[in-house]
């Protein structure tokens, strides 16, 4: 059994009297291409804020590569590389000057992280303008940064907070082979993104998270079997073929009462 | 079909503006940072209400003996003043008041005459503003004082002339706004007015010299700056005290015409606005290139290289901290305000200087020119630290959302917090050397004794700063823009810091007190050096629980800074 790169046991977080994130158990195995699922507000941000060290949880345990993140934030920070959903990045530095700040800040001299800085934006397209500074950057150009800037120090497992949001089509694909290319190599990546195509065309395994609460965990057939077995279990028939995973998010999170809420309600719209 | 529902009416509509606003006000209570915030900001309201109030007792006073001497020049020279006051010290404070940003609200099918009058609104809520009614009022009450009779026609030219300077402020604004909306006019823009601000300063190096010559200039030209509108409240009193109404209605009129052309012209720019101007800074252009021309193969592989560096400031501190060092002072270079607050006292003390080389006939400072260095460059220091404070104290204020790559970094925070105090603490030491080159060139250098005292006095105040500023950035965090004026930290810590500087001047002072008690003033350094390594130790404590205390404001300071 492969040794798991992350695991969290219990893990819970409370604004107030507001429960975002409830008892979230969730193991995922080194390597893996792990999509983290969920509709807005399930709490998907949240807990990959606790997972990274950004955001102290309520209740619960987070163990990285066998490390528990709250007895060894500093070691644990050193092996893994976020694009977090705000992209936390320094406005008044060029990008050059940004991917340097970053690969020193996680221990590299200064020779290898200017040298990776260069290969970086050569690779993501962004060599073209060495002296424009962050804030001046497009959208994707901001999203393409923050991924070089987690993957500076080679990380062993990457966070990836809606990565491809903003991305155009050609840099998306090769960003998706450098991914693939990254776990081939041993390397975890947990994403989520609202795209689920994306997911599914990437991930290996899923995690789907309503209201606070992991309501579906494994691999892509593990999941339309999970499924697939519920309907018969319903007494509804069983799909005759593969599902895809928006028929199996939209079947675990339960669109069927949003449907019928839109139906019944908001007739001054007809 | 849906159904539409129909325009709101122009009350309901401000109404509900006004209703927005207050539950954003309100809203934005719920966090403990913005209550203390508003906390220190009521109390330091306080502190400068009561100078405003003094001067407004003045103006009332002036006024009064205007009316009772009937030399109404004097009552022009005053509403001149703060015509100037109120027009010119935002500007100079400010590239942007408190800004009415109407765009977002344009989605709504809102009346142009709501806009207008939300826009113009505005102007009243600026604090300088404020001021200037108020000393309208001062004057309104000296003349009714003085004279009853005059009370209605100066609360009817003192209320054009209030609206008067609402209006044009209101259209400086805008058009400011206008041309400020780019990132790189606003910059140019600020350090333009940093110009003008040292052109003031130096003016009045001018005025001393040749004071008289302008007095007697300005009385000769008084008929024209008497008949411009600032001074127009002024000529209808006066043609009102001499019993011609009826040139002082038209005088008034003319007030009045001139407020209407003001108002026309901003509505012209509220107009531009309202059709949906955009002034927005739109990201730079991208040259997408076809086809991405890499695989993964050059990319690092994985596992970091932990190590040093080969710079030189490496071999004194760990990569983190001079990686952190080195963006701290590519913010410094890129951020206007923070060049001005760290450069300006060294320019003040440029002028001062060149006052204390006057000779004292010409208007130069005597006790500098009595005490020379020993004197300029300790008072040069404190200026420095005074302004110095202005960042150490919020010390995160432009990280942005930045501030979240430092807790994803494997960083502690005390190192972070260390890289921006060498930082500032660098930078207080060049100023203090270029202090020492300014005074010394001006003929008058210090004595080596006041020479070390001064500066074993300036470690000592650094240190307790530092330290101090560390913990008030982590407890009291607030977000500042770049290229923006008039962007206070918490009340609070201005308050804490105040009273600092206050404690420290006190046991500087009463240092140097008893030493030359004792006439043993060859000690003074020794006692600083030591009351600096209780500093140093009490700083020591502070950063070493500085990644704790950034873990527990965690949430609070990525709210405040990231949002």
């Amino acid at each position: 059994m492969p040794e798991p790169a992350i695991v969290a046991e219990g893990l819970s977080r409370s604004f107030g009297n507001l429960v975002a994130v409830d008892h979230v158990d969730l193991r995922v195995d080194a390597g893996q291409f792990f999509g983290f699922l969920g509709p807005n507000g399930a709490g998907k941000s949240t807990t990959i804020r606790m997972l990274t060290g950004l955001l102290a949880p309520t209740a619960g345990r987070i163990h990285l590569l066998g490390l528990s993140l709250e007895a060894n934030p500093t070691e644990v920070k050193r092996q893994i590389g976020v694009v977090p959903e705000g992209l936390a990045l320094f406005d008044r530095l060029t990008g050059n000057e940004f991917l340097n700040f970053v690969g020193q800040m996680y221990g590299l001299d200064r020779a290898t992280a200017a040298q990776r800085t260069a290969e970086l934006l050569d690779f993501m397209d962004l060599a073209d303008r060495p002296k424009t500074l962050v804030v001046d950057y497009s959208h994707g150009m901001k999203k393409k940064l923050a991924l070089a800037a987690a993957v500076i120090h080679g990380p062993r497992i990457l966070f990836l907070d809606e990565p491809f949001e903003g991305v155009d089509a050609i840099a998306a694909g090769t960003l998706k082979t450098m991914l693939h290319n990254m776990t081939a190599r041993g390397a975890t990546i947990f994403l989520t993104s609202h795209v689920l195509e994306i997911v599914e065309r990437l991930c290996s395994h899923v995690a789907i998270i309503n209201k606070g609460r992991i309501i579906a965990q494994g691999s892509l057939d593990e999941l339309r079997a999970g499924v697939a077995a519920a309907h018969v279990n319903g007494a509804a028939t069983a799909p005759s073929q593969k599902l895809t995973l928006e028929e199996i998010f939209l079947a675990v999170v339960g669109h069927e009462g949003v449907s019928r809420k839109s139906e019944e309600e908001l007739s001054w719209l007809k | 079909m849906a159904e539409v529902a129909n325009l709101t009416g122009l009350g309901r509509q401000l109404s509900l503006l006004i209703t927005v606003r207050w539950q954003t006000f309100r809203n934005g209570l719920r966090s403990k940072s913005e209550k203390v915030h508003l906390a220190g900001s009521i109390l330091l309201g306080l502190f400068f209400g009561v100078q405003v109030l003094a001067v407004s007792v003045g103006i009332c006073f002036g006024a009064y003996a205007t009316v009772m001497s009937r030399k109404w020049i004097f009552l022009s020279v005053m509403l001149w003043f703060i015509f100037l006051f109120w027009q010119l010290v935002p500007v100079l404070a400010s590239e942007m008041n408190p800004g009415f940003d109407g765009r977002n609200l344009l989605r709504f099918p809102l009346r142009f005459s709501a806009f207008f009058l939300m826009s113009a609104a505005y102007g009243v809520a600026d604090p300088f503003a404020l001021v200037g009614i108020l000393w309208h009022a001062a004057i309104g009450v000296g003349i009714a004082i003085a004279q009853p009779d005059l009370a209605w026609w100066a609360a009817l030219a003192l209320a054009i002339s209030v609206t008067m300077n609402l209006l044009f402020n209101r259209l400086v604004f805008a058009w400011l706004e206008r041309v400020l909306a780019k990132r790189r006019t606003r910059e140019i823009v600020t350090a333009i007015s940093i110009l003008l601000f040292l052109c003031i300063q130096f003016s009045s190096v001018a005025l001393q010299r040749r004071g008289s010559a302008l007095r007697h200039a300005l009385e000769n030209s008084a008929s024209v700056w008497r008949a411009l509108p600032p001074a127009l409240a002024g000529t209808v009193v006066e043609h009102a005290a001499d019993g011609d109404s009826a040139a002082a209605l038209e005088t008034a009129g003319l007030l009045g015409i001139y407020a209407l052309v003001f108002g026309g012209l901003f509505a012209l720019r509220v107009r531009a606005q309202f059709t949906g101007e955009d002034l927005g800074e739109s990201a730079a252009p991208v040259q997408q290139k076809p086809v991405a021309r890499h695989v993964m193969g050059s990319l690092p592989a994985k596992g970091a290289v932990a190590g040093r560096e080969s710079g030189s400031l490496s071999r004194i501190v760990s990569a983190p901290v001079a990686a952190i060092f080195r963006k701290e002072i590519r913010y410094f270079y890129r951020n206007t305000m923070l060049m001005m607050n760290a450069f300006m006292p060294l320019i003040l003390i440029a002028f001062f200087s060149m006052s204390t080389s006057m000779p004292r006939r010409q208007g130069g400072l005597s006790l500098i020119g009595r005490f020379g260095g020993d004197f300029a460059y300790p008072a040069s220091v404190v200026y420095i630290m005074l302004l110095m404070m202005n960042f150490c104290p919020n010390n995160l204020a432009y990280e942005g959302r930045g501030v979240e790559r430092l807790f994803l970094a494997p960083v502690k925070f005390g190192d972070v917090m260390l890289a921006k105090n060498l930082f500032h603490g660098g930078l207080l030491a060049l100023e203090a050397l270029l202090a020492l080159i300014l005074v010394t060139a001006t003929g008058h250098p210090p004595s080596l004794l006041i020479l070390l005292a001064t500066w074993s006095a300036l470690l000592f105040g650094a240190l307790i700063h530092l330290g101090a500023g560390n913990w008030l950035s982590l407890q009291f965090p607030r977000k500042f823009e770049f290229g923006v004026r008039r962007q206070r930290p918490s009340g609070l810590t201005t308050l804490i810091s105040f009273g600092l500087i206050f404690a420290e001047m006190i046991v500087i002072s009463s240092a140097a007190l008893l030493c030359n008690w004792l006439a043993r003033l060859w000690l003074l350094p020794l006692v600083y050096l030591a009351l600096s390594a209780a500093a140093l130790a009490v700083y020591r404590l502070i950063l070493d629980g500085t990644t704790r205390q950034a873990i527990a404001q965690r949430d609070a300071l990525l709210e405040a800074l990231s949002r």
